[in-house]
C-alpha cells in the first residue's frame, strides 16, 4: 500500500485542498498510558495523560497523582518505582550501569490511580544490530531531487515475527513527521508478508531521510550527522504502530483514504476489564552514527 | 419451487399448442446507413395491438394467423417503415431503416420504441445510446459512458474521480460491467476519471437496476451492459478526435458488403508526449499513459447464422523511471454465434475471456534489490441462450452459463540485497454455473408478465490449503489461523447452491399508463476486497471460500409509468426495497493487499437499501432532457462496527437530483447542460487524540462510523456542440467541434473531510499542530475543446 503513495501523490496534484474549520463530538477526556521504556541505562519516563479533542493543538493535562511500578519477572520484589516530576511525567533513573533488564524479560506495569487499578504485561524482544549508514549520491527521480541520500543496511533477525521501531536524528533534529515514523515487521511493512531474515526493504532503509512540508525526501549536506536508532516491538506495539502509522499520514492518500481506525491499546482496566488508550512496551535498543562526508 | 417451475412448462406447453396452426414473420432490423442491427426497434402489425421488440442482435419473429397484413417497423429517430405482406406461410423479411431527416431527431433520450417505458414489461431500466452520451457535457471533453450512467436515478458514487458506481445501496462491486457479455473487472482509467469504453467503439449501454431477468446474474446490484457496434457493412468509415487527455481513432468497414465488416477503434492519452520535451535526462524514462483498443469483426454466413468476434485491450502505465512501473489493464475477448433454429428458435452460443491484471516493479536488478508483484483475476465461460418466440405475446428464453475463474492475488518476489523472499499469495480457482428459464407472456391483453428463476452454483477448487481460523481473542483483532487444510485440484473444499428465482409484472392503466411490480434473488460468489473510499486498481477479487459466504439480495420494486402527449413526455416512479445478506467488511487496521490470511481480517454484515426515484423525461421537440431525483438511505450492520449498531454506507445519499438538457439552437449548434445535487457522503472521522513517543495519535472515540457527513455536492456543467453546415452535409470530411466548461460555477465539492497533523515539524515538547482539510477532487471550473471527425 504505501508502496503507491508516490503514484498516488501525482494524482492527488489534480486536486486542492483548503483547512476548514471543524466541531467534533468528543466529549470526555480518557486515560493514556504513554509507556515506551529500553534496555538502555538512562532514566526511563512514562507519560499519564489525557485524550483531547483532535483539534485542542495544546499539550495534554498530565494526571499527577498515580503511583507507578514497573516489576520484572512476575517478581513483586524485581520492581522499579517510578517517581512523578511534573505535569505527568513520572520517572525511573537507574544506579549506573543499571537496566531495567534482557532481552526475553517480562515486565508486568502496574498503575494505581484515583482508586482504579491498571495492569499492562510485556515482553522484551530482540533487537538487531545495524550494519552500516551509507550516504550515497542518488540520481534525479520523479518525486526525489539529486543529492546526497542515507539508508540504513541491518538485517532482520531469522525467525518469523520480530517488529523493530527505526528512530532517526539528523543533527539535532528528531524525525518526527509522521510520514517519517519507520516501523518494520520481518524486514517489511507489515505481518502477513512472509519476508524473514533478509536485509530492510529499500523504502524502510530510505527512510531514515529528513522529509519536508512537500513529503519529499530532503538531501543531507556534508558534515550532517545521522543517529539511528533501531528499537524492538512487541506484537502489540507493532500493530499499534503500524496502524498509527497508516492513520497519521493518511490524508497523503487522497481518493484513496483508508477508513479511520483505532490503534488497539495494551493496557488494562482492572475495574471495566476494558482497555485504555496507550502502549507499554520495553524495547532492546541498538544505535549507529555517521557523518556525512 | 419445483412446483413454479412444473406449472410454468404446463403453462409454456399449452400456449404453445394454441400457437400451432400460426404462421411467422421473422428478419432483422438494420440501420440503412451502415448496416448496425437496431436493438429495441418496434415491429408490429398495422392495425392491432400485435408486435413486438427485436432483441440484442436485431432479430425479431412474429406469430400470428395467416392473413394479408401491414408490418410496420419504427424506431425512435428513424422514418418508420411499412411494408405489405402476405402472410400464409412463414418467411424472412429484413428491414433497412434510414435515419428521419438530420434535424430534431438528433437528440433522442432512449433509441428504443417511443412508449417502451410505459409498454415493456421491464422496470428499473435505463438505456442511453451513444447520440445522448457523446451530447451531454464531460471533464476535459472526453465522452464517457459510465459517467453518463451517474445522471440517471439510482445510480450514485462515492465521489467525483472514484472509480465505478452504486446502484441501489450496492457496493461497485456488486454491479456485472460486460463489454459484448465479458465482464470488464476494472472499467476505469487513471484510477477512475475516465471509463475505459470507446465511446467510438460503443452503441449504446443498458442499465438493469432491478427486475433483472434470469438470463443475468453473477452480482448483487446491477448488469450494465456494453454493446459494441459491429462496424459499417455498408461502407468505409473512420472517426476521429483530438480532445484534452486522449486522441481517438477508429475505422470500420465492410468485409464483403452487406456479409461481413470490422470495426477497429484505438484511444491513447498523450501527457506524457506533451511533457516529454520538459523531462530532462534523468527523468527520460518517465511513462504515463493510458491506452485502450477495440476490436470487432463479423460474418453473416446466411440468414440463419452469423458470428461474432470482438476484443478489447486496455492498459494504464506509470512508470517514474526506467526500474520501477506500475501498470494495469482489462483484456476481454468474446466469440458469438447466432443460429436460428426455425423460423422461432432464436439461439445464441457465447464463448468468452475476460483477464484483469496489474503489475508493480521496483529495481530491476535481482543481484541487489527488487520487488516484483502481478496478480490477475482470469475467467472463460460458455454461455448458451435460447428464444423461443411462441406468439407476439409469448416468449420463452432458456439457456445457461459456465465460469472457470483462476485467482492470482500476488505472484510476488521481494529481493533485498541479493536475498531473494518469495511472498506470493496462493492462487484460487473455482467454477460457477447457472441455468435459467424465464417467460413472457402478455395475459388478458392488460397484464404483462416475466418471471423465471435462475438456478446457480460456486465450487471452490482444490489445488491449494483451506485454512480454517478461530475465534478472535478480542473484537477488532484478526481471528488466528488455527488449521490449513490440503485439498486435491480434483477436490472441491466448498460448494454453494442457489434459487434466484425474479419476476415483472406490468398492468396497463391506459394507453398511456401503467404499474409495475418486481422481485429479484440475486447471489453473488465473487468479492472485491477493498477498504478504500475510492477503489484502487490494486484491489484483488475474491471467490467465495470456506470463510466467505456468498452474498445474497432480495430486492422488491414498484412503479407508475405514465407518457403525454404522444410519447414526447415520459414520467417514471419507482420505489424499492433491497435487504443484502453475507456483506463483507473489516476489521480497523486490516491488511487486504500481500495477504494470504486476509480471510482471518473479514467481518460480515448484512445490509438494507431502500428509496423511490423519480425521472421526467422530453424525447422530443428542439428542447429535450431529463430530471431525475432519488430520495434513497443505504445501511450496513456489522458485527465489531459502530458498536453493533446500523450506520450508513460511506456512499449514501439522501437527496440526488440530476437535471440534463439538450436545447437545438439551430441545425447545426447544441446547447448542452446538466446540473448535479446530492447531499454530501458520510464518513468517519477522528473526534480525539494523545500523545504517544511525541506523536499524536489519532481517535474515535466512541467508535461511530459514517457519523459525520460531508458538505452537499452541486455542479453545473455546459457545452456546446457545432456539427458541420447542412450545405456541407455530402461532403466525405464532417468535423465538429464541442466546447464545453465543466463544474462551471467553480465550486470546490469535497470529496472528504480529514483531520491531519498541519505542515511543519513539532519542536520537542511542543504541542502537534492539527488542521481538519477539505479535499477537491476538482478545484475550479474545467473549460475543454475537442475535434471529432468523420470520413467517409
Amino acid at each position: 500500500m504505501r508502496l503507491l503513495c508516490l503514484f498516488l501523490l501525482l494524482l492527488v496534484c489534480f486536486g486542492c485542498t483548503d483547512v476548514i474549520e471543524l466541531e467534533t463530538d468528543f466529549t470526555t477526556p480518557e486515560l493514556v498510558v504513554d509507556a515506551w521504556l529500553t534496555d538502555q541505562p538512562q532514566p526511563q519516563t512514562i507519560r499519564l495523560t489525557s485524550s483531547q479533542d483532535f483539534y485542542d493543538n495544546s499539550l495534554p493535562a498530565g494526571i499527577t497523582d498515580a503511583e507507578i511500578a514497573v516489576c520484572r519477572n512476575g517478581s513483586l520484589t524485581d520492581c522499579y518505582v517510578f517517581i512523578h516530576q511534573d505535569s505527568g511525567r513520572y520517572l525511573w533513573t537507574p544506579e549506573a550501569g543499571q537496566t531495567l533488564g534482557a532481552v526475553g524479560d517480562e515486565f508486568t506495569l502496574g498503575i494505581r490511580q484515583g482508586g482504579t487499578d491498571y495492569v499492562s504485561q510485556t515482553t522484551m524482544k530482540r533487537t538487531i544490530p545495524i550494519d552500516s549508514i551509507a550516504v550515497r549520491l542518488e540520481e534525479e527521480q520523479l518525486g526525489l531531487e539529486e543529492g546526497l541520500y542515507a539508508q540504513l543496511y541491518a538485517r532482520d533477525a531469522v525467525g518469523l515475527g520480530d517488529a523493530y521501531l527505526i528512530r532517526t536524528t539528523i543533527n539535532d533534529t528528531f524525525l518526527n513527521r509522521p510520514q517519517e515514523l519507520n516501523v518494520a515487521y520481518d524486514a517489511t511493512f507489515d505481518a502477513g508478508s512472509g519476508t524473514d531474515g533478509i536485509t530492510f526493504i529499500p523504502p524502510i532503509r530510505f527512510s531514515i531521510n529528513k522529509i519536508d512540508d512537500d513529503g519529499a525526501f530532503v538531501p543531507l549536506q556534508p558534515g550532517d550527522r545521522i543517529e539511528v536508532e533501531i528499537w524492538s516491538l512487541s506484537q502489540e506495539a507493532f500493530f499499534f504502530l503500524s496502524v498509527a502509522r497508516d492513520q497519521l499520514s493518511n490524508g497523503d492518500n487522497g481518493i484513496f483514504q483508508i477508513p479511520v481506525a483505532n490503534s488497539p491499546g495494551n493496557v488494562l482496566n482492572t475495574t471495566t476489564g476494558e482497555v485504555e488508550l496507550g502502549i507499554f512496551n520495553v524495547s532492546a535498543v541498538s544505535s549507529a552514527s555517521q557523518t556525512v562526508e | 419451487m419445483l412446483r413454479t417451475l412444473s406449472t410454468l412448462f404446463a403453462l409454456f406447453l399449452c400456449l404453445g399448442l394454441a400457437a400451432q396452426t400460426n404462421v411467422t414473420v421473422k428478419g432483422f432490423v438494420r440501420d440503412a446507413s451502415n448496416g448496425e442491427t437496431l436493438i429495441g426497434a418496434t415491429v408490429y402489425l398495422d392495425g392491432t395491438t400485435k408486435g413486438t421488440t427485436t432483441n440484442e442482435y436485431g432479430f425479431y419473429s412474429l406469430t400470428v394467423a395467416p392473413g394479408d397484413y401491414t408490418l410496420v417497423v419504427s424506431y425512435l429517430g428513424y422514418g418508420d417503415q411499412r411494408q405489405e405482406v402476405a402472410l400464409y406461410g412463414n418467411q424472412t423479411t429484413d428491414f433497412s431503416l434510414g435515419e428521419a431527416g438530420q434535424v430534431l431527431e438528433e437528440v433522442v433520450i432512449t433509441a428504443t420504441e417511443e412508449d417502451r417505458n410505459v409498454s415493456a414489461v421491464q422496470m428499473s431500466v435505463e438505456q442511453l445510446d451513444m447520440s445522448t452520451i457523446e451530447k451531454l457535457p464531460s471533464l476535459l471533453g472526453e465522452v464517457d459512458v459510465l459517467r453518463s450512467i451517474q445522471l440517471l436515478p439510482g445510480v450514485t458514487s462515492v465521489g467525483e474521480g472514484a472509480a465505478g458506481f452504486n446502484v441501489r445501496g450496492g457496493s461497485i462491486d456488486q454491479n456485472l460491467v460486460i463489454l459484448d457479455e465479458a465482464p470488464v473487472f476494472n472499467s476505469s482509467h487513471l484510477f477512475g476519471f475516465f471509463s475505459v469504453f470507446n465511446p467510438d467503439a460503443v452503441k449504446g449501454v443498458k442499465l438493469y437496476k432491478g427486475g433483472i431477468p434470469a438470463r443475468y446474474g453473477g452480482r448483487l446490484s446491477s448488469i450494465l451492459d456494453v454493446r459494441m457496434k459491429e462496424g459499417n457493412n455498408q461502407q468505409f468509415e473512420m472517426q476521429g478526435g483530438i480532445g484534452t487527455i486522449f486522441s481517438r481513432l477508429s475505422v470500420e468497414a465492410p468485409l464483403v458488403k452487406d456479409k461481413s465488416s470490422f470495426l477497429v477503434a484505438g484511444r491513447r492519452s498523450y501527457i506524457d508526449v506533451l511533457a516529454a520535451p520538459f523531462l530532462n535526462d534523468n527523468l527520460e524514462g518517465t511513462r504515463l499513459n493510458f491506452y485502450d483498443l477495440t476490436l470487432k469483426t463479423n460474418y453473416r454466413f446466411s440468414d440463419k447464422d452469423q458470428v461474432f468476434l470482438s476484443g478489447y485491450l486496455g492498459r494504464d502505465v506509470f512508470a517514474p523511471g526506467e526500474d520501477a512501473g506500475f501498470s494495469w489493464g482489462n483484456a476481454t475477448g468474446t466469440l458469438r454465434w447466432n443460429h436460428l433454429f426455425s423460423d422461432k428458435l432464436f439461439a445464441n452460443l457465447t464463448a468468452y475471456y475476460s483477464d484483469y491484471d496489474y503489475a508493480i516493479d521496483f529495481g530491476e536488478d535481482p543481484e541487489e534489490d527488487a520487488f516484483n508483484w502481478d496478480a490477475s483475476i482470469v475467467n472463460t465461460s460458455l454461455k448458451p441462450e435460447f428464444s423461443y418466440f411462441i406468439s407476439p405475446t409469448n416468449v420463452l428464453r432458456f439457456g445457461g452459463q459456465g465460469i472457470y475463474y483462476r485467482f492470482e492475488p500476488a505472484n510476488a518476489v521481494a529481493v533485498s540485497q541479493g536475498s531473494e523472499i518469495d511472498i506470493s499469495v496462493n492462487p484460487q480457482w473455482a467454477i460457477e454455473s447457472a441455468a435459467f428459464v424465464e417467460h413472457e407472456v402478455t395475459l388478458f391483453e392488460r397484464f404483462k408478465l416475466n418471471y423465471g428463476l435462475r438456478v446457480s452454483h460456486f465450487a471452490y477448487l482444490g489445488g491449494r490449503n483451506a485454512y480454517v481460523y478461530g475465534e478472535a481473542p478480542r473484537e477488532g483483532l484478526p481471528r488466528p489461523l488455527v488449521d490449513a487444510v490440503s485439498f486435491g485440484r480434483e477436490e472441491v473444499i466448498e460448494e454453494w447452491f442457489n434459487w434466484e428465482p425474479r419476476a415483472a409484472l406490468q398492468f396497463s392503466l391506459s394507453d398511456e399508463s401503467s404499474l409495475k411490480a418486481s422481485y429479484q434473488r440475486t447471489a453473488q460468489y465473487i468479492h472485491l476486497l477493498s477498504n478504500t473510499t475510492a477503489s484502487i486498481p490494486l484491489d484483488i477479487w475474491t471467490p467465495s471460500t470456506n470463510n466467505i459466504d456468498p452474498q445474497l439480495a432480495d430486492q422488491y420494486a414498484l412503479g407508475y409509468f405514465r407518457n403525454f402527449k404522444d410519447n414526447a413526455f415520459e414520467l417514471s416512479l419507482e420505489t424499492y426495497y433491497k435487504s443484502f445478506d453475507n456483506l463483507i467488511d473489516y476489521i480497523d487496521g486490516a491488511d487486504l493487499v500481500l495477504n494470504e490470511f486476509v480471510e482471518g481480517q473479514v467481518l460480515v454484515g448484512t445490509g438494507r437499501a431502500y428509496g423511490t426515484e423519480v425521472q421526467f423525461k422530453k424525447t422530443k421537440g428542439r428542447a429535450s432532457g431529463w430530471l431525475s431525483y432519488t430520495l434513497a438511505r443505504t445501511e450496513r450492520l456489522v458485527e465489531g462496527i459502530n458498536n453493533d449498531e446500523w450506520y450508513p454506507t460511506r456512499f449514501d445519499q439522501t437527496h440526488n437530483l440530476n437535471l440534463t438538457g439538450f436545447y437545438e439552437l439551430n441545425d447545426r449548434t447544441t446547447l448542452s447542460a446538466t446540473f448535479v445535487y446530492n447531499t454530501g457522503t458520510p464518513l468517519t472521522l477522528a473526534n480525539s487524540g494523545y500523545y504517544q513517543l511525541g506523536y499524536f495519535i489519532p481517535n474515535n472515540a466512541g467508535d461511530a462510523r459514517n457519523n459525520f457527513r460531508i458538505p452537499d455536492y452541486h455542479r453545473l456543467d455546459v457545452s456546446l456542440t457545432l456539427d458541420p453546415k447542412k450545405e456541407k452535409a455530402d461532403r466525405r470530411w464532417q468535423g465538429q467541434w464541442v466546447f464545453g466548461v465543466y463544474n462551471l460555477y467553480g465550486r470546490r465539492n469535497p470529496f472528504t473531510v480529514y483531520g491531519q497533523q498541519a505542515d511543519g515539524r513539532t519542536a520537542p515538547g511542543r504541542a502537534v499542530d492539527t488542521e481538519a482539510v477539505k479535499l477537491s477532487v476538482v478545484g475550479n471550473f474545467v473549460p475543454s475543446v475537442s475535434y471529432n471527425f468523420t470520413f467517409k
